[in-house]
């Protein structure tokens, strides 16, 4: 299945942006729900959790919860409209989303919450979730990997989209991470770096994560750093600040759908 | 009061396998026992508010009942958003727990006081704010309350003899009837602050004067029809809390007066402004913003 496609052709519809954001993550949360996390049924407690605590992305995930079955073609296609389940920004509501997310510096917080549960509650299940390299600017990104490493919390995955880039600039020209791979290793973090487009590299980190885990080998909370291109695939949106926003016009359209195929 | 609700969340605790205690460290010598008793269920988050906030909605979302513990501008306010799209826009049963609203850490200054919550809580639609009068009252409430559904903010008191402890009052879901009247006057107030009213009440008696006094110990979206079946019955309503005057009990009465085209008079004592750097005990500080016994006695004096 075309997931970029189904970014491309459910943003043109709804006129609305953060399609760079969408393509950016679009192959790691594939792989999450097409290999990695263990849903029985969405009421079970026992099911992996995901957050997408970077909601501007909400779309990757729609797409992905359609291809799962979890929504359906209906559902989807209500994108933005009135009436919808489906804002920009996911909701709980919609059934397989677990948080509400939009507000970036909380959802990592709720993953560090729902892995914390699973210790307490002696369950196996595991906690994904994905962030921003914009969202390391927020306090509450410290505060809370403080507390998974202080806790190792073996069954919490942080996902970072280390695309470069935030709403306004680049991350290096706003404000500059510096080489954070070695700052999140500081924090006593599992962390390895990928390519967050090459779907077999995130598969097997993320098996490699998981079989870990669940062989009781894992001494610390992981830390992937996903190296991605905002708008990766789209020739004219990768790479640029302005396809954080923007919607396409007829000619960009055509122009993308084509570069997807 | 403090102490006595957590003894009490010990009992509950001891039974309840979902009961889970984060603190943004703070409680020395209050939550030692907890956390000998339960160490897998009691977490020192560190000075991490958001964080503290943000974890509880992850516990709950999993079934379990987190309770949030530290001072009340810390607990409540500094995480406010956190508050806002975790437990409130979820709906899951994480319980703030504010300790020493008000003026109770008077002399601590304008960065521990808490003036501000009434005004920030009782927006949520689904949030249900309880503010027990004494620590027989904060034991049963917590009992009550603890495995309700919706989030729920506790204002508690911190370690004070209270005028009304081991007093029996008539007690409501909304209300507790701190004494009985005979005039046109019915009072309204919250926290701890009911105890200049209680003392303005014995020096009122003394001239054979006796005001309608309620304690409100509990707020959500249903207090406004209890509200009002009280208010209709008098022609003056005073209020009066350790609180902003925009937003809090005051303002409550005042919307319900308006909205229901009552012929009542409103005299609201609360904070009309902001700290001057100048501070004291809880005594000092309610004197300070009109709040006191003698300032209670004398607006009562006057409408008589």
């Amino acid at each position: 299945m075309n997931y970029r496609k189904l970014i491309l052709e459910h943003s043109k519809k709804a006129g609305a942006g953060h399609i760079g954001s969408a393509l950016s993550v679009v192959d790691i949360i594939y792989v999450l729900y097409d290999q990695i996390l263990n849903i029985p049924n969405l009421d079970s407690n026992e099911r992996d959790r995901f957050v997408l605590s970077k909601g501007h992305a909400g779309l990757a995930l729609y797409v992905n919860l359609f291809l799962k079955g979890f929504i359906s073609q209906k559902d989807l296609d209500t994108y933005c409209s009135d009436d919808t389940k489906l804002g920009v920004h996911p909701e709980h509501y919609l059934p397989g989303v677990d948080f509400s997310t939009g507000s970036l510096g909380q959802g990592i917080t709720f993953a560090t919450g729902a892995a914390l549960a699973a210790k307490i509650e002696k369950s196996q299940r595991m906690v994904f979730c994905l962030l921003s390299d914009a969202e390391l600017n927020e306090g509450s990104f410290w505060e809370t990997i403080l507390f998974a490493s202080h806790h190792k919390l073996t069954n919490l995955v942080f996902i970072l989209d280390n695309n470069g880039q935030q709403a306004l600039g680049y991350t290096k020209d706003v404000i500059n991470l510096g080489d954070f791979k070695q700052k999140i290793e500081s924090f006593d973090f599992e962390t390895i770096s990928i390519n967050g487009h090459d779907v077999e590299s995130i598969k097997n980190s993320l098996h490699n994560i998981k079989d870990k885990y669940k062989s009781n080998k894992a001494s610390k909370p992981s830390f992937v750093i996903a190296n991605t291109i905002c708008g990766k695939g789209v020739s004219y949106m990768e790479n640029t600040i302005e396809w954080h926003y923007k919607s396409m016009n007829d000619t960009e359209y055509t122009q993308a759908l084509k570069e997807s195929e | 009061m403090r102490n006595e609700f957590i003894k009490e969340l010990i009992k509950i605790a001891d039974k309840d396998k979902r009961v889970v205690l984060l603190t943004a460290d703070l409680g020395f010598s209050v939550l030692e026992e907890f956390s000998r008793r339960f160490p897998d269920r009691f977490y020192n988050v560190g000075v991490s508010e958001q964080n503290m906030i943000g974890m509880a909605t992850g516990l709950a979302e999993a079934g379990l009942i987190p309770f949030v513990y530290s001072i009340g501008p810390f607990s409540l306010l500094r995480p406010y958003e956190f508050i806002k799209n975790g437990p409130i826009l979820h709906n899951l049963p994480v319980r703030i727990v504010s300790i020493g609203p008000g003026f109770e850490y008077g002399e601590l200054g304008s960065t521990h006081h808490l003036i501000e919550d009434i005004a920030v809580t009782r927006l949520f639609p689904n949030l249900i704010t309880y503010s027990p009068i004494n620590s027989e009252n904060a034991k049963s409430i917590l009992s009550d309350s603890y495995s309700l559904n919706n989030p729920i903010y506790y204002r508690i008191g911190k370690n004070r003899d209270s005028l009304s402890d081991g007093q029996l009052y008539d007690e409501t879901d909304y209300f507790i009837k701190l004494a009985d009247g005979d005039s046109h006057i019915c009072v309204f107030t919250i926290g701890s602050v009911l105890e200049e009213l209680i003392e303005s009440n014995e020096e009122l008696k003394k001239n054979k004067i006796n005001i309608t006094s309620y304690a409100i110990k509990r707020i959500d979206n249903l207090i406004y029809q209890e509200l009002l079946s009280l208010i209709k019955m008098y022609k003056n309503i005073i209020t009066i809390e350790a609180h902003y005057i925009n937003g809090g009990i005051g303002s409550m009465i005042a919307e319900i007066i308006a909205e229901n085209c009552l012929r009542v008079r409103l005299h609201r004592l609360g904070v009309r402004s902001l700290s001057d750097g100048i501070f004291g005990n809880i005594q000092f500080m309610h004197k300070k913003h009109g709040l006191c016994r003698d300032q209670i006695v004398s607006l009562i004096e006057r409408i008589l």
